[in-house]
């Protein structure tokens, strides 16, 4: 079902919004797990999520414990082998798992934020705001990111995480505003939500109960693609040697690995495996997409099967 | 492992779009007529070779080392002296210097090679000061010439400058009369009195061929040298491995299996020590001011692991003099150096920290004087990565004592910028100078300091001793080998007691060679010269010694 | 005219933004670059003496003026496309590097993108035709997989094995060692197949998007009404996909299509470094590793150039094959 003609047969009256956001969450999730992409998705996302959590604990050997031999192949010991300075891979990948994941969402979430504030203002207000806001989006649309990003991270005075989720978060939210921002606009002109205008309900009420749960998927959506974004970016920055080398992290493996010359060496197992993982999760949010693709466009319904 | 790209900024690129024909000089086609190139990798092409020969611009391309000449050729790595365009030098008073210059050389083009030139070339200095890149006229007065002498009269003694005199590009006084900006000279045709001159030129390679006017010409046998651009160093790396490569002088991780082993009875590497990576700590203030800090910190410091784990074995740790290995000798006490022997004693260092007074909370952190846990920064720039390792593995280190480390990474011009500037707290960077006394100079004197917020030269620990400077200052205005040694042993002396830096490991003159075309190479058994290839002057020698493999 | 001289403003507004951010940046940062390259230009740690500083300084155009009239100054060179000397190639010019650099990226990343996009689209109406199938659910699969991989990290392994074991492809560069670029058809040859495999990598990671973007517009445009007409009508189905559907379908990806060209400058960065391909990509990164902070301005604004006019261009050649967006949006 769609949540739009949900609201419009609640028509004018007020009251039953808050049900609305019930309704919303619990039709995404059925959506997501009826379509067999998303279900896929969201199985391995729960994957990487435990991994996340308990990487440390999984983990055979301390990710500081550099007494083993250097630079080896994988073994019984050591799964994928041992890094240039004799610490175990494996460990270290269950270990970068947390984060990854957390560069990943943290900019998604940024980016979605900025998105949801600039985009729904700029949607719902009309006049200079909008002109100003739409600008400003338009201008960062077409910044290229990764130079950008690689400009802003070499003068940084410091290198470490929170700062590239910090420049990478707040240079990948446009596409998002822009996409919330025409979203809201039709919006606004539904007869729902003049009714509500009508009612005498402030904006925000409006923005909160009748605007946003009908957007709640395009939000989530452009999260998912916001993380994706996050983590192939951060990784980037990091393989180039602007991340701070000392996190573990997959994107800090791949740039170890690749320094110390690892597929010369015959160390398959460090080039490869961070560089599936950031595969496998990435894909893991592409899939979940497939079902938000398909609440936001029910023409592609029947997907499934 | 990025740290020859932040040190030599080389690599240069230029011309050619649509210009020029296709000179196929395809790599090591050692055809059976004549002998093949010398292949080399010494430039980095990033992202192509800018064609560029003067030897005063600091992005000039190697080939340039090969092509000029210097007065003397010393070798850097025990600092022995050949006469090269002058056949001898005389002190003739501390203030005046005199060299002979060799007669029977001639330039590239054909004229013959003068102490005109020689005098040319140092008053070109004068005139350009940003040519001037060793400072020369910080000291000189005056440079003449008079038959096939050349003058040198200085304002400031400075005995050992000797060095950085013998060993300037002389180049031609015609040539770069010519020349209204020699700064911003590209010198695409240089007119050289050394044993190639320039062949062709384009972005991913260029040729040099044998000067056939050149005046040691018995001694060359190489008919062209090739200079590949560096790329990547993995892309090197692969390359090296194929034998596509004759001599290349970076690092490669773990060259025993990616580089020797895949035809150990042709490829080599001969990697001598030189001057020490170093920590230097903030002197002006607390816990470094303390010499029991500095101390324990040589003693903490488990050096063997940082060669091993972070090094690849490449280095070995270094004693606390400065000096690498080879220029010890002759310029120290060994004794000395045995008896103040800082090598790896976590205990020591601990007793040493409680002498200072410095207790211990419950949970094992180590208090600083207000009473809270000690917590220090330790910078180093960001892409050396074999250094970041080791600054792991001292914090590390120093985490067991009770002392918590953060590294950082910031870029190479911010570390640099905090250094002279003495923002920071410890750093790990290479220390001191290609001769004894330029070492000592560079991170004791007390002219190459200056106060916080003011960027200091080289002296950025910021020691400030007098007896330092006097000790200097004695070596300086000697010619009199035995009063010099005595200074050196008098600073080396300082060095282990006072421990104003604290050297960590050696660092080493990247190499690797293959015998499938040539032999002859400088090695162990036969140091004649620093190996590496952009090594100046040292290569000189090592071309005058290569033969080609029949 | 109204929406052209719109989009025009638009054009000059962006450019000044990303004018002024480049000249903002280096000079909010701490640190000071430009001591760094005169750190550069010493050959020991001795202080330069003040005429040969001042001798530096000037050479590589570093001021003391107040930022407004740097600023002023600032402009006045980028009008002019000057970006001073590059500190790592010196003493050639910014401009001469990035000359150099700029034809092999719009070649090689140009090319990838229009097969890609060519691929991608191709595949995409493929997906939507056999929806529901066997090819599309490996398609749609394998697209979200390439989607989401680090093409860098491909392209790596891609060299190794294909380069270096193999010996299949040059390892590195945009041409042979010891060729120089002429029009011959050797020469052209020999570019493409130094071009193959970073190529590749860059075609196999991006025409993900192309492909799901395609199969989703083809599914919509399969459900208008126009098409359910044309298909009661009792055109056979191939007719109406491939003159409706697909034509229709096109449209969005399209424009997304000339705005993928403005971003080939700024796309392949990381293929580039992997591949040690002379481009901007490149060269860029050089800059960075090396500090050559005029370089690095240089080649951000370049590449912010080219994005902008390729959207304004998109946006020209919407209007051209949309004639509502003339009406609707002006």
């Amino acid at each position: 079902m769609n949540t739009t003609t949900v609201q419009v047969s609640t028509n004018g009256s007020v009251t039953p919004t808050r049900p609305a956001w019930a309704e919303v969450w619990l039709m995404i999730i059925k959506t997501l797990w009826r379509n067999r992409k998303s279900r896929v998705g969201l199985i391995l996302l729960a994957v990487f999520v435990f991994v996340a959590c308990t990487g440390h604990l999984l983990a055979p050997y301390s990710v500081n414990d550099s007494s083993f031999a250097t630079s080896a192949g994988p073994s019984a010991r050591h799964w994928l082998g041992t890094t240039q300075a004799g610490q175990d891979v494996f460990s270290e990948l269950l270990v970068g798992t947390a984060s990854s994941i957390i560069t990943s969402f943290s900019v998604g979430a940024i980016a979605t934020i900025l998105a949801m504030l600039i985009g729904i203002t700029s949607g719902y207000v009309t006049g200079w705001l909008d002109d100003v806001l739409s600008f400003i989006t338009n201008v960062f649309l077409v910044m290229p990111g990764l130079p950008l990003l690689i400009v802003l991270a070499s003068y940084a005075p410091g290198k470490n995480l929170v700062l590239i989720i910090f420049i990478v978060g707040f240079t990948s939210w446009p596409w998002g505003a822009r996409v919330l921002r025409s979203q809201v606009s039709t919006l606004r002109t539904r007869d729902f939500v003049i009714a509500a205008r009508l009612a005498g309900d402030s904006s925000t009420r409006i923005l909160v109960r009748e605007i946003l749960p009908n957007m709640l998927s395009l939000v989530i959506a452009g999260f998912l693609g916001s993380a994706l974004f996050g983590l192939l970016t951060a990784v980037g920055l990091e393989f180039l040697g602007l991340g701070d080398p000392s996190q573990v992290s997959w994107g800090s493996m791949l740039y170890w690995a690749q320094n110390a010359g690892a597929l010369m060496n015959g160390q398959w197992g460090w080039i490869l495996a961070p560089g599936l993982c950031i595969a496998i999760f990435g894909m893991s949010l592409v899939l979940i997409n497939f079902g938000f693709d398909e609440i936001s466009n029910p023409r592609l319904r029947g997907d499934n099967e | 492992m990025l740290r020859r790209t932040a040190l030599l900024v080389s690599s240069v690129f230029a011309t050619t779009l649509g210009v020029g024909s296709m000179a196929m000089a395809s790599t090591n086609s050692s055809s059976s007529m004549g002998t093949s190139p010398l292949v080399i990798t010494a430039d980095y092409g990033s992202p192509g070779l800018t064609e560029n020969f003067n030897p005063y611009v600091s992005s000039h391309l190697v080939g340039a080392n090969y092509m000029y000449e210097p007065l003397y050729v010393v070798n850097s790595l025990n600092g022995q002296q050949t006469p090269w365009l002058a056949t001898s030098y005389k002190w003739v008073s501390t203030k005046k210097l005199v060299f002979t210059i060799r007669s029977g050389v001639k330039w590239s083009n054909g004229k013959p090679f003068t102490a005109q030139d020689v005098a040319f070339t140092f008053n070109l200095m004068k005139k350009f000061p940003a040519l001037d890149t060793n400072a020369l006229w910080q000291y000189l007065s005056s440079v003449t010439a008079s038959g096939n002498h050349v003058t040198f009269m200085f304002k400031t003694i400075n005995v050992p400058d000797w060095y950085y005199i013998a060993t300037t590009h002389i180049v031609n006084e015609a040539q770069f009369k010519a020349v209204k900006n020699p700064v911003t000279f590209t010198d695409t045709n240089p007119v050289v009195t050394g044993p190639f001159v320039v062949s062709t030129f384009t972005p991913q390679e260029y040729t040099l061929k044998a000067n056939p006017l050149y005046w040691q010409k018995n001694k060359i046998h190489i008919p062209e040298i090739e200079s590949i651009a560096l790329t990547t160093n993995t892309i090197t790396d692969e390359m090296i491995s194929q034998g596509k490569v004759d001599s290349s002088s970076q690092f490669v991780p773990n060259q025993q299996k990616t580089f020797i082993a895949h035809n150990p009875k042709h490829f080599f590497s001969w990697q001598p020590y030189a001057s020490p990576w170093t920590l230097y700590m903030n002197l002006t203030e607390f816990p470094f001011n303390n010499v029991l800090f500095r101390k324990a910190m040589a003693y903490a410091i488990n050096k063997e692991r940082i060669v091993k784990q972070g090094e690849y074995g490449y280095m070995i740790p270094s004693n606390q003099s400065l000096l690498p290995p080879t220029m010890q000798n002759g310029f120290t006490s060994s004794a000395l150096a045995k008896k103040y022997n800082y090598s790896y004693n976590p205990k020591m260092a601990a007793h040493l920290l409680a002498q200072m007074g410095l207790k211990k909370n419950s949970k094992g952190q180590l208090l600083g004087k207000n009473g809270k846990p000690l917590t220090l920064t330790l910078e180093t720039p960001a892409g050396w990565t074999d250094i970041i390792q080791d600054c792991q593995f001292i914090s590390q280190d120093l985490a067991k004592l009770g002392i918590t480390v953060h590294v950082q990474t910031p870029a190479a011009s911010t570390v640099t910028s905090n250094l002279q500037t003495g923002q920071f707290q410890m750093v790990d960077e290479g220390a001191g100078s290609v001769q004894p006394w330029f070492s000592y100079h560079a991170v004791l004197s007390s002219s190459e300091t200056a106060p916080i917020g003011t960027a200091a030269p080289s002296n950025y620990e910021r020691w400030k001793n007098a007896a330092t400077d006097k000790l200097l200052n004695e070596y300086a205005s000697t010619t009199n080998k035995a009063k010099q040694l005595q200074a050196m042993i008098g600073l080396q002396k300082i060095m282990l007691t006072q421990l104003p830096v604290v050297p960590l490991d050696y660092g080493v003159w990247w190499d690797q060679y293959t015998t499938l075309h040539y032999t002859g190479w400088p090695t162990a058994q036969d140091p004649y010269a620093a190996p590496s290839n952009y090594a100046w002057p040292d290569y000189l020698l090592v071309l005058t010694h290569l033969k080609p493999v029949n | 005219m109204r929406y052209f001289a719109r989009r025009f403003t638009f054009l000059i507004g962006t450019l000044w933004v990303a004018i002024t951010l480049n000249f903002l940046i280096p000079r909010l940062m701490p640190g000071n670059p430009a001591s760094v390259m005169m750190a550069k230009f010493m050959g020991r740690g001795q202080p330069i003496n003040p005429a040969a500083l001042h001798a530096i300084e000037v050479m590589l155009g570093i001021s003391h003026a107040s930022l407004m009239s740097q600023y002023w100054q600032y402009l006045g060179q980028v009008v002019r496309f000057n970006f001073g000397l590059s500190y790592t190639q010196f003493p050639y010019s910014v401009r001469y590097v990035i000359g150099q650099a700029l034809p092999w990226t719009l070649g090689l990343v140009g090319l990838s993108t229009i097969l890609s996009f060519i691929i991608g689209t191709g595949l995409g109406i493929l997906a939507a035709w056999r929806r529901n199938k066997m090819t599309d659910t490996i398609v749609t699969s394998l697209s979200a997989f390439t989607n989401a991989f680090p093409y860098f990290w491909f392209a790596l392994v891609a060299v190794y094995f294909l380069s270096f074991i193999h010996n299949w492809f040059p390892l590195t560069g945009a041409y042979a060692i010891g060729t120089s670029p002429t029009f011959s058809i050797g020469f052209i040859l020999d570019v493409i197949h130094h071009g193959f495999l970073p190529a590749l990598t860059i075609v196999i990671s991006s025409m993900g998007g192309w492909l799901l973007g395609m199969r989703n517009n083809m599914i919509n445009t399969l459900g208008e009404d126009y098409v359910l007409l044309a298909t009661a009508k009792g055109l056979k189905n191939r007719w109406v996909a491939g003159m409706y559907v697909a034509r229709n379908a096109i449209l969005p990806n399209i424009t997304g299509f000339a705005m993928a060209l403005g971003f080939v400058v700024a796309g392949s960065l990381l293929t580039e470094v992997v591949f040690a391909y002379p481009g901007i990509g490149y060269a860029l990164y050089n800059a960075v590793i090396n500090e050559d902070y005029p370089l690095m301005q240089g080649i951000f604004l370049i590449i912010v150039l080219c994005v902008i006019v390729a959207n304004f261009a998109a946006d020209l050649l919407y209007v051209l094959v949309d004639p509502r967006v003339r009406r609707g949006r002006a």
